[in-house]
């Protein structure tokens, strides 16, 4: 919930590229680790940006998806019963291609058949061809205001 | 204002997928400020009730941070008022969606930062905004490395007018010195269920990146 990664019981966790700075967080003791390639992918929550952050800070990618396409399992949570915004269960890794296969691989599991908060919607492998190939229009925002 | 190394990473995205052929338009954030404050009201509407609840198992003190990115002091919302604010957030996601699909060119994706600096120095973290916004639109989001802080290029403007005292705050915090070789990251954003497609479009920023001069 918070984006540094630090505790009354193990203290702080530290970036690997700079000590004087956080890994991120609040996902960063698996950043970290997954930085120092002590794990090749983890799995983080997202309730404000706590994969997207210490995915960042440690030079790796992070999915949070949508509410309801990933299921969140038996993960304890901060607030268990606020169901206004969810805390979003997702990869972090070292590559792009990473990510694709942890969803894939969760979606072949039909995880609707087991959690009723998931949405019937298997790995659409067309629209994920149609993001990859192709001029498209992006965006950008540089600074918030 | 993001942090040099922050707005620098945002312009190398720019120039590689221009490079590579796709089109970059300018996105105006939509009230993210308030999306912010909303997201923090919803999260702390139990007066940090359930936090506290935790802690006080075995008197542990709440940390800091947790202070300062939650109102955990804050009289517990009642019932009427809690769904006030559902309502709020709704109403946000329905006015966004609907500039998106107003927007000429349409458009596939958006990139903004993760945060307003690269990795942060210890108990520094204050703007949660950036990231933030893509859960109180309930929008897919991935999150990109790009590059690292560097001293010799991210240098530190000393005339920047800031929007009010707390972006002061922000971009005071920058230090060209420590923030040397942390990392940089951006996000893309997607539509809601359309991860496929976002991690397809991530890909195209990937090669972009990979491939540009």
């Amino acid at each position: 919930m918070i984006g540094e990664t630090v505790n009354n019981i193990i203290g702080r966790t530290l970036n690997p590229y700079n000590r004087l700075l956080s890994s991120g967080g609040s996902t960063g003791g698996e950043s970290a680790l997954i930085a120092l390639y002590g794990s090749p992918l983890g799995v983080g929550t997202d309730i404000g940006g706590s994969i997207r952050i210490p995915a960042a800070f440690c030079n790796l990618f992070g999915l949070k998806g949508s509410h309801g396409r990933i299921p969140i399992g038996n993960i304890r949570k901060t607030a268990d019963g606020q169901d206004i915004i969810n805390s979003i269960c997702g990869p972090m890794a070292h590559s792009i291609g990473d990510l694709v296969h942890f969803v894939k691989a969760i979606l072949q599991q039909e995880p609707w058949n087991y959690d009723p908060k998931v949405i019937e919607l298997p790995w659409n492998e067309t629209r994920y061809i149609e993001g990859k190939t192709g001029h498209k229009v992006f965006g950008v925002i540089a600074a918030d205001r | 204002m993001p942090h040099p190394p922050i707005l620098r990473g945002i312009q190398q995205v720019i120039d590689a997928l221009k490079q590579a052929g796709h089109t970059v338009v300018e996105w105006q954030p939509y009230k993210h400020k308030y999306a912010s404050d909303l997201a923090t009201k919803i999260l702390s509407a139990d007066g940090g009730a359930a936090i506290k609840q935790v802690l006080a198992l075995n008197n542990e003190p709440i940390i800091d941070n947790i202070k300062s990115a939650l109102e955990v002091d804050r009289p517990m919302f009642d019932l009427v008022s809690f769904w006030k604010l559902q309502n709020e957030r709704y109403a946000y996601q329905k006015e966004y969606l609907k500039l998106w699909q107003q927007q000429q060119p349409h458009i596939d994706g958006w990139i903004l930062p993760v945060a307003p600096h690269a990795a942060i120095r210890h108990n520094q973290y204050k703007y949660y905004g950036y990231s933030t916004i893509a859960n109180v639109l309930d929008w897919p989001a991935v999150s990109i490395p790009v590059t690292f802080a560097d001293k010799e290029k991210d240098i530190k403007d000393m005339q920047y007018q800031s929007m009010n005292e707390y972006d002061a705050e922000i971009y005071g915090e920058y230090d060209a010195d420590i923030y040397h070789g942390a990392p940089v990251g951006i996000q893309l954003v997607g539509k809601r269920l359309q991860e496929d497609y976002l991690l397809g479009l991530t890909e195209q920023i990937v090669d972009a990146l990979k491939h540009s001069t």
